[in-house]
Formats: structure tokens, sequence, C-alpha cells
């Protein structure tokens, strides 16, 4: 055990980068306006986000009551939560499991497969935490408050929230590990894995949306006799996507009668029986997928370079060309950065495929609620949005890591550098919103112009806001790293763009707003203008005040 | 065509300086060995020079330009191959190439003249299409000398080139070398494989805790030893010890 104990250290270290980070900040006593720029910086982000999800809480704790269930709010919450560590479990599990370049070393090591795939496993999990903490724990608080409950519910609290993300992570895992072996027969391995990944996040997300919306094949009036009629109603229509869920909020909200008990039990023992199947696969499967998928792949070697091969380019395309190339090429950066161009789309999609008896479209309110500036101006924030979620600006030079070598040596300006790859950045964010806002504005049914022209401002926008970001990373690049999933998913640099992102969705939106209820919703478009060239005219003169000395002193 | 002056470098909380009051002038057409024991300040030298660190003080010129000052021309004069060449992992031998020769600015004549011509050389032309993931320690070192080499560089800087090269591959590593500087260029390497300086080098400079203990040809650090018969070896000994002795 203390062999698993010291390799699950080891890994959670290198994961958060919590050595690197011991030196710098407290035994060098560098760059310590880092932890406190982040600190301030995310505090009101916090704040944000746990004042929200606090009033969500509190109103499905009302609307709870007024059923006389009011732990619909805790098996709501245990069913997003599970939800989402399956959903991000699948893209963690193959990035850590297969795409993490320790596993060259580790393999080598004299562990026992299982003791691998379990330090590993823990590792994902414990990550899985942060969001269990950020909306599980704050509706427990709030129910706690609310139904003023005894101790048996803040006991019984402990290992449901210890064990919230075991199954859904067991669940991922296994489906990724059948996945790895077929795809690892493949030569195309890298690809298939990515739409492998591709296929079984969106297949999660997919069927349980249609399960929730299949509600329709219930006729309406018996599934309101079910709910009022049982005295977990509710609750118990919600077990039918993923029953564990709603073990977990019955322990807590039974956990002071016998049927708490049990439900506990039943809950804590179906992420051990998940275990035990995980273990049982671990030697059969996992370990040979793993050593299969570390064997070298050579391509047919004897071709002679071919006259087209040897190619001249234009300097800016070429460097942008290489950026996409070494993006799209890397299975941990397109699983965790392109997910959300496929993910938004579809959840538009799957509630028309859904049995829907009385709404032929059930997003038609929508049009009735907005302008046709309201939806220009959404359609070119979701860019922004979209361009700091691709994690591509934000993580550019985070991403060199080792490499970052061979760019500093080239005879190419940063300014040039960094234009690369904004135009790399925005040829596939572009690609990917322009994708998405057709669809979606397709299926609810907006005018074309406004999604033509709110890709327009979209593109416009967040150019200038990909370069920020550029800038961004080369401030503060996280360069140590082995799995490549870090460089992205573990970079402070992206949460802070997502924050960016919203903070400039937040001004600009509300400006619109304002602009379209006080009648000058014509104002918009020279409001995103604006903002544009706001964004774009702030990052060219940090390329020329700061990129170029931060570049020459990166490694000081 | 490589200059330094006083240059001196000290790393972020770092009791010593890794390099101090360097002074060193290489020519052109002259193949400089720069030796060293370990943590001397090789690499860190090497580093300045290329424009991954700035010195501290001094003054660094290649082909006449300041690196701190005029880092993108003085980048330009130069051809670099680290000691691990850490390449793109994920492009084909011939995307690296490609870019490297964009980024160079080299003709599209050129490149199709010089790529197959290292490659062919280097025995790495059915290789070229697969991706660098697939390449061997020493497949990967001759590509980076190929694309060092792609824009037929002023100043020719290696930082360890012969560490994890079989024997032939060293033999064709050290050939480049002497045809680069027999076309009027200026090859700087460090090693530690002192035979090959003897034999290779022009002049070598014999670098310890961070200072510049002796340079010249090999004859006159024969002198200064004031044993005609030394090997470098012996005289890269004796210096290094009694430069240790001096401290």
């Amino acid at each position: 055990m203390n062999r698993l104990w010291s390799l699950y250290k080891v890994l959670l270290n290198v994961q958060y980068n919590w050595s690197a980070m011991k030196y710098t900040y407290l035994r060098k006593r560098q760059r310590l306006w880092e932890p406190i720029l982040v600190i301030v910086g995310l505090a009101p982000v916090a704040v944000l986000w746990l004042t929200g999800i606090t009033w969500f809480s509190e109103t499905l704790y009302r609307s709870g009551m007024m059923l006389a269930q009011p732990h619909v709010l805790l098996a709501v919450m245990a069913l997003g939560a599970q939800i989402f560590t399956l959903f991000m479990g699948v893209v963690y599990v193959l990035s850590g499991f297969y795409f993490s370049e320790d596993l060259k070393f580790l393999i080598a090591l004299p562990y026992k497969p299982w003791e691998l795939l379990v330090a590993k496993l823990l590792v994902i999990m414990t990550g899985q935490y942060i969001p269990i903490l950020l909306t599980f724990v704050p509706a427990l608080v709030v129910y706690g408050r609310e139904a003023q409950v005894g101790v048996s519910f803040w006991l019984a609290s402990i290992p449901v929230v210890l064990a919230m993300p075991v199954l859904p992570l067991i669940v991922a895992t296994i489906l990724s590990i059948f996945l790895m072996r077929v795809v690892n027969m493949s030569k195309r391995r890298d690809l298939w894995a990515v739409i492998g990944g591709f296929a079984l996040t969106l297949f999660i997300v997919g069927a349980q949306l249609y399960m929730q919306l299949s509600f329709g094949d219930t006729h309406p009036e018996e599934l309101m006799r079910q709910i009022m009629q049982q005295a977990d109603g509710v609750v118990n229509l919600l077990s039918r996507y993923f029953p564990p869920s709603v073990w977990a909020a019955k322990a807590l909200a039974y956990a002071h009668q016998p049927s708490g008990l049990v439900n506990l039990v039943l809950f804590l023992a179906s992420a051990v029986a998940g275990g035990a199947v995980l273990l049982l696969l671990a030697d059969r499967v996992f370990y040979r997928g793993v050593v299969s998928g570390l064997e070298g792949r050579r391509g047919t070697r004897g071709h002679s370079v071919s006259e087209g091969a040897v190619r001249e380019r234009p300097l800016l395309w070429t460097l942008a060309l290489t950026e996409m190339r070494l993006f799209l090429r890397n299975p941990s950066f397109v699983l965790n950065g392109l997910i959300g161009y496929i993910l938004f789309p579809v959840l538009v999609v799957v509630p028309l495929l859904a049995p829907q008896a009385e709404l032929d479209n059930p997003f038609a309110f929508l049009m009735e609620l907005v302008s046709f500036e309201l939806i220009v101006g959404v359609a070119a924030l979701f860019f922004v949005i979209m361009s700091a979620m691709s994690m591509i600006p934000a993580t550019t030079i985070s991403r060199e890591g080792k490499y970052l070598w061979f760019p500093r040596t080239l005879p190419i300006p940063i300014g040039t550098l960094l234009a690369g790859r904004v135009l790399a950045a925005q040829v596939i964010n572009i690609a990917g919103s322009t994708l998405s806002v057709a669809l979606i504005s397709l299926v609810i049914g907006f005018p074309w112009e406004a999604a033509a022209l709110g890709t327009l401002l979209g593109a416009l926008l967040s150019t200038g806001f990909a370069g920020l970001l550029t800038i961004l990373d080369l401030a503060r690049p996280m360069l140590n790293w082995t799995n490549p999933v870090r460089a992205v998913k573990s970079n402070l640099n992206s949460v802070i763009a997502l924050a960016l992102a919203v903070g400039i969705g937040a001004a600009l939106g509300s400006a619109m707003y304002w602009l379209v209820r006080s009648g000058y919703a014509a104002l918009v478009y020279v409001e995103f203008i604006l903002g544009s060239i706001c964004l774009y005219g702030l990052y060219k003169l940090l390329v020329q005040n700061y990129a170029v000395s931060r570049w020459q002193r990166i490694d000081d | 065509m490589l200059k330094l002056t006083n240059v001196a470098k000290k790393y972020r909380g770092a009791a010593n300086y890794a390099v101090k009051d360097l002074d060193l002038e290489v020519k052109r057409g002259e193949i400089f060995g720069f030796l060293g024991p370990n943590g001397a300040g090789k690499t860190t030298t090497i580093k300045m020079i290329v424009g991954l660190l700035e010195p501290d003080s001094g003054s660094i010129t290649v082909n006449g330009f300041n690196v701190t000052e005029r880092p993108i021309d003085a980048k330009r004069s130069i051809g670099f191959v680290p000691d691990n060449p850490e390449l793109y992992e994920k492009l084909t031998g011939i995307e690296y190439l490609n870019f490297v020769a964009d980024a160079y600015g080299v003709s599209q004549d050129d490149r199709r003249k010089r790529i197959p011509h290292f490659l062919e050389m280097f025995g790495l032309t059915g290789a070229v299409g697969d991706l660098i993931q697939s390449y061997s320690h020493g497949m990967r070192q001759k590509l980076a000398l190929t694309g060092a080499l792609l824009h037929e560089p002023e100043l020719f800087i290696l930082d360890e080139p012969m560490v994890g090269l079989d024997p032939k591959s060293a033999h064709l590593f050290k050939e480049l070398m002497r045809s680069h500087a027999d076309k009027g260029f200026t090859v700087f390497f460090s090693t530690h494989v002192l035979e090959v300086a003897e034999r290779l080098c022009d002049r070598v400079g014999i670098i310890n805790h961070g200072r510049l203990i002796a340079c010249g040809t090999l004859e006159e650090l024969r002198e200064r030893s004031q044993s005609q018969d030394s090997t470098l070896e012996k005289l890269f000994l004796e210096l290094t010890e009694e430069d240790g002795a001096d401290e």
C-alpha cells in the first residue's frame, strides 16, 4: 500500500507542478506576484460562481418543497456531478493513460499493472473533486441549512462526496480501455483515438439528453400522477439516468433512517463493484493496450523526396500551418480543446431527435424573446468564448514545453511568431464556431443574416482576443510537463482565458442589452466593431512594449 | 565572426557566476573547439550566443550584429544544433525541414538542391515522410543538423555534437564540420571528446568555473605548458587541475 501511496503522491505532484511551484514561490521566492495575481483575479469569479450556484440550489430546494420532495436538489446535483465526471472522464482517461509520456518509464518500474492503473486513476479522480466541490458541496450546504439537518446528514455526506466521482470515472475508464484496445490495432492510432474519444463522449452526453427528453414518451398526466403520488416521485424518475446518483441523494436525505444507510451501502457498493471489474480488466486488457500503444510506429520507409514535398510557403502561413499541425496531431490537445465545437451543436440537435409529442421545435419560444441584434451579438460573443475554450491561443507557448529552444533560436521576431499562432488559432476557431453557429441557427430557426453578421463580428472580435491570450501565455507559460494534457488542462492560463472571455462577454453583452432596450439597436454593430478595435489595439501595444523583452528573457 | 567581450552570466538565486569575464574571438573559416569539464559554463555560453539566454553584462556579436540589440540579424547568421535536439515529434521530417527553410528564407531552388543532398548523405531519405516521433536519437540529431545547415549559416554552432552517435554518424558529422569551414564559414562546437577536438579544431578554448583559462592552437597550448609532446587530454587535465588549485 505504501508503494501505491508513494506512486500516487509522485504522480499528483507532477500533475499539479507542486514541487516546481514550491521551489519557485517558497524556496526561491521568485515571481511571487503570480499567485497573488491569480488569487486576486479568480476571487471575483469564485464569488460570482458560488453566489450563482447557491441561488440555483435555493430555487431548486424551494421547487422541491412545493412537491414535498425537497431532496430533489440533492438528486439533481448528484446526477449533474456524476454525469459531468463521466463526460470529462473519457477525455481525462484517454489523455492520462494513453497519451501521457510518463508511461514510458512508469511501465518499466516494478509496479503491477493494477497499481499503475489505480494510481493514475486516483490522480484523475483527485482533479474531479474540484468541480464537485464547486457544485455538489454548495448544494449540500444549502440543503443542510434549509432543511435544518442533524449530525447524521453531515456524517453521511463525507463518504458520499468522497465516492461521488468513483463510479463514473470507472465507467469512463472501462469504456476507454476497450476503445484503445480497438484503436491500437490501427496504424493511424492518434486519429482514431480522437475520433473514438469524441464519439464516446458525445454518445454519453447524447444518451443522457435523449433519456431526459424521452419523458415525452410517458403521458404527461401519468407522469404528474407518478410525481405527486410517490414520496420520491421526481427523485425516482431521475434514477432512470444514473441510479447511483439517486442512492447518493437518498443516503443523505434519509441519513437519520435505516433506509438512508441502505442507500449509502448501495452507493458505496456500486463504486466498489465497479472498482473490482476495473481491477480484473487491468491485467488482462489495460496493460496490453498501453504497451501496444507505446510501440514505436514506423511509416513505410523507402520514399524519396518528391518535388512537391519541398515547398516554399509565406512565413506567416508556414508558422500557422505548423502550429495547427502540432495541435491537431496531438490527441490530448484535440480531445481537450475541440470538444466544445462539437458539444454545443449536439446539445441543440439532440432535443430535436427525442420523442416530442407537444412541440415541433423546443426552442421556438426563444424566437419570441430575442431581437435580430441580440442574435448577432450572442453569435459574435460565442466566438470569443470558444476561442478561450479551445485553449489554442491561451496555451500556445506552454505547449512548446521542451521544444521552446527551437522557435527561440529562429530569426523570426516574436510579433511575427505570435501573429502566426493567432492565425492558426483563428483558422480553427472560425471554422469550428462558424459551423456551430450555423448548425445552432438552423436548428433554432434564427435568421441566416443574423448568423452571418454574428460570424463576421465574432471573427473580428475574437482575433484581438486570441492575440491577448497568446500574450497571457507568453507572460506565464507552463513549460515543464510530461503529460501533454497538463499543458492545456492543468494550465491556469486556460482558466484565466475563460474568465476573461466571460468578463468580455458580460461587459459587451450588458452594453448590447442596454442598447437594444433603449432603442439604439443599430449601435450594437458599432459597439462590437469598437470592441474588436480595442482588443486588437491592446494586443498590438503589448506585442511592441512587452512581448519582445519577455521573449528574450523567458528562460531567465 | 564571433566575438565575446567581458561576458558574464549568473543564474537567478545561484551563488556563483556560470560565466565570468569571458573574452573570446573566433575568426571566419576556423573550427573552434570549446572544451571544459561538466558545469564549466560551455552550454551557458552557447545559449547566450544563440539568444536563448541574455548575458548580465558584456557583449556578444555574431557577424557584426550584437545578439542582444540585433537578435534577428544575428540569428540569421547562425545554424544551431543543441546537445539533445528536441524536435517537434508530431511533424514529419520533411515538414520540419520545410518549416526551417521558410523560417530562414531559403529559396525554393536552394532547398531543392540542399534537402535531398543532406538526406542522402545522412541516409534519411526513406524516413523523411515519417513523423519525427518514430526517429531514433541519431536520426533526430542528423535531421537537426540538416535543418541547421539548410541556410548555409556563416556561424555553425554545435553543443556536444558527438553524444549518442554511432561511429559512422560521428565521422559524417566531423566531415561536415570540416567541409563547412573549408567553404569559409565558421564552426564553433563544445565537446568532451578531446580526440575529436585535437584532430578537427584549428583552435580550442578551455573554460573552467565560468572563466576561459586557455585559448589558442594546440601548439600554443603546448608552448604554454612547456611540454612539446603533450596530448590535448594531458593539457586539458593539467590546465583544469591548475585552475582548480588556484581557486
